[in-house]
């Protein structure tokens, strides 16, 4: 533990890997990975969808080792590490990998939890592991929030947080009406970062909407409505309005909806960083981060900004996180 | 005699509840478009059971006369003799028959409106006896026109908000006034009827109820609007009464006069959440705030609302902006009909509206139990 005790967090390095197989929305189409017609997904803003050619828990090992490298972090140094997924089987190291010695013990399986391997593939020796699932695309922002709190209750300076998730193969890559790709982000949390200071978090469930397939209307029409109460919300506990919030850092569902809600909160489009949604579509957990990540490389924040991180889960999960650049 | 048409609506049912109560010594003729006799009779005896709640039979009431027609046929449809028996006897007209569907469009919306309107014209000039013409109109005449509209008011060049209904209607009203020196005829125009007072009850599912159901299990995201925006809505009864009173005891010819809400009109704002909280009272979801009040947006969001639904071809959402685009408009046109001939008429002030806070839950809690009309239980007007 470093000798700064304040309980100032901030995000200290953010990594992000695209996954390599690129298809565009009319390839998605031909081989039969959508539900909405082609033209339809294209006229909501997306055009390419990434996908992972190797497991989930492979992708997120070389995802953090390249975090902490660049950051120059030594892996004895991380306090905790939250491996945050979406998809229950990115969770899981691939049954492939290690065959049961017997058939009595293949149950064993279910406990070959990725964030363990992670730590150990990586030497992460004093670092605690964690997963955080049943959140859907909210889960590496809770994650954040989550590890700030630990390491508050702690004591601890040092967190990776990861969201790797892989679709499984086969599955349609359009979650209602958004095409999304498979992802990979990791984010340091360090105690006494002044860069992207975490202001304040808040989040909503509306566990009626656990069952997003017969409930899938509803949710859409409730998206809307509860994703305007939850910015203004989480603008009042931060004590700032919108005027205050330099930029505001999307999930990457269709750009359309960002003009709606854009129009509904009352802040113009043309500051939410839409950029990457046509290229990248919607990646899971991972968006703001990566966005967040983009949005800093390209000058688009400067010292003091505050942005506004949002994001949305199935089941029904809305996030949103007040940052300070 | 008096001569009524639209009984069968949701307002003329109203009219003939009163009738049934006050007015039983009358010698009363009812236009209703039927395929036989036989419908007729049936169809009669349904609406006199639903005036009465159950009191009434045709047996009871022999000065009642129901007889098959349609006020878009030359003479209404009406053999010779029928004909020239109303000629010679009606002293009276009520005419309220028209069509009230927001997405009907404008030439069908004509026919009966208008030429209907125009055949009961023809009617009444050939009625020697005529003391009393009333043609029931809506204060939507006013179309898309903002600001405080008065009862001498009619012309105006600010469109309308619906395909057909608005404009065959406000057509209607400057055929009557060519009229007006010839017979003594007065309109009254008609605010959105929403239910009954005494007990919720709904007659027809209009667009509005329609969009309340959608509300309801929270697939209505948005209703396009001016928050403040007054909505102008009474119930069906309490218009009636002030009709029928209007009518009865002081009719002046060549008026017109406004039942409306006037200033007591609710905001859209208020509605919208009046309807929450009610709703709140029979669903867990809307309880829990699973469901939320909808967005009132600008006109470009719902826009943006409707291209997205139309992209993503979501069909129960494409009923939700079908009902939106036939009326909705309404809540960007702010305007308070004013009703000073009508409480001259009636010797009341405004203070005489009812509170829309204490009847317009009743009507949806009516809505709820009747499932907006899809109940077995349901009866409509």
């Amino acid at each position: 533990m470093s000798n700064d005790q304040s309980n100032v967090f901030g995000i200290h390095a953010i990594e992000y890997m695209a996954p390599p197989i690129r298809h565009s929305v009319r390839e998605l189409h031909e081989k039969g990975l959508l539900i909405s017609a082609p033209e339809a997904l294209e006229e909501l803003g997306f055009e390419f969808c990434l996908l992972w050619d190797r497991p989930a828990t492979d992708a997120a090992t070389g995802l953090i080792d390249r975090l902490l490298k660049n950051a120059g972090i030594d892996p004895a140094d991380v306090d905790l590490l939250i491996n945050a997924t979406a998809i229950a089987e990115s969770a899981l190291v691939p049954p492939s990998y290690s065959a049961p010695t017997t058939d009595d013990n293949r149950q064993l399986q279910q406990f070959m939890h990725s964030s363990a391997r992670i730590q150990d593939e990586l030497g992460l020796v004093n670092a605690k592991t964690m997963g955080i699932s049943e959140i859907s695309c909210s889960s590496l922002m809770t994650a954040i929030w989550t590890a700030q709190a630990l390491m508050i209750q702690e004591g601890k300076d040092i967190a990776v947080c990861v969201n790797v998730d892989k679709f499984p193969d086969g599955y349609k890559r359009e979650v209602v009406y958004n095409v999304v790709s498979d992802s990979a982000c990791a984010v340091i949390v360090k105690r006494g970062e002044t860069r992207n200071r975490i202001v304040t978090y808040e989040s909503m469930t509306r566990g009626y909407y656990w069952d997003s397939d017969r409930r899938q209307n509803e949710m859409m029409a409730s998206y809307f409505t509860t994703g305007s109460r939850i910015v203004q919300k989480t603008l009042k506990k931060a004590g700032k309005t919108l005027d205050d919030i330099a930029l505001m850092i999307p999930h990457n569902v269709s750009l359309r909806s960002w003009q709606i809600l854009s129009n509904l909160i009352g802040y113009p489009i043309e500051k939410v960083y839409t950029g990457n949604i046509a290229q990248m579509a919607h990646s899971i957990a991972a968006d703001n981060f990566i966005n967040l990540k983009d949005a800093t490389e390209r000058g688009k924040l400067s010292e003091g900004d505050l942005t506004m991180l949002y994001t949305f889960g199935l089941g029904a999960h809305w996030g949103c996180m007040v940052l300070e650049a | 005699m008096l001569f009524v048409t639209g009984l069968t609506g949701a307002f003329g049912i109203e009219i003939l509840r009163i009738l049934l109560r006050e007015h039983r010594e009358r010698e009363v003729v009812a236009l209703i478009r039927a395929g036989d006799k036989d419908k007729l009779a049936a169809r009669w005896a349904r609406l006199l059971r639903m005036a009465s709640d159950g009191a009434v039979t045709p047996h009871d009431v022999p000065r009642f006369v129901p007889m098959i027609g349609d006020i878009t046929k030359p003479q209404l449809g009406l053999e010779v003799e029928a004909f020239q028996m109303l000629c010679a006897r009606v002293e009276e007209i009520i005419h309220s028959a028209a069509t009230v569907d927001f997405d009907e469009p404008l030439d069908s919306c004509r026919i009966i409106n208008v030429e209907g309107t125009r055949n009961i014209l023809n009617l009444a000039l050939d009625c020697p006896r005529l003391r009393k013409l009333a043609h029931v109109s809506t204060l939507y005449v006013a179309g898309r026109r903002t600001g405080d509209v008065y009862e001498r008011d009619l012309e105006h060049d600010a469109g309308f908000v619906t395909m057909g209904y608005e404009e065959s209607k406000h057509e209607a009203e400057i055929l009557i006034r060519q009229y007006m020196h010839r017979l003594p005829v007065t309109v009254y125009r008609m605010s959105l009827l929403m239910g009954c007072l005494r007990n919720g009850y709904v007659h027809d599912y209009g667009a509005i109820h329609r969009y309340l159901m959608f509300m309801y299990r929270g697939i209505a995201p948005c209703f396009p609007g001016i928050p403040e925006c007054p909505l102008d809505f009474l119930p069906y009864d309490y218009s009636a009464e002030c009709f029928m009173k209007a009518f009865n005891h002081s009719f002046k010819a060549g008026e017109t006069l406004q039942i409306s809400a006037a200033e007591k009109s609710a905001t859209t704002r208020r509605w919208l959440e009046l309807t929450a909280e009610t709703f709140a009272r029979h669903s867990a979801s809307w309880r829990k705030n699973v469901y939320n009040v909808p967005d009132i947006v600008s006109w470009p969001t719902y826009q943006l609302y409707k291209r997205t639904i139309f992209t993503i071809d979501n069909l129960e959402f494409m009923k939700v902006i079908r009902i939106l685009d036939s009326c909705a408009e309404e809540c960007f046109c702010p305007k308070v009909f004013h009703r000073d001939n009508l409480n001259a008429a009636l010797g009341v002030d405004n203070s005489s509206i009812p509170d829309y806070e204490s009847y317009y839950p009743k009507i949806l809690e009516h809505c709820i139990e009747m499932n907006w009309g899809l109940s077995p239980n349901y009866e409509r007007a």
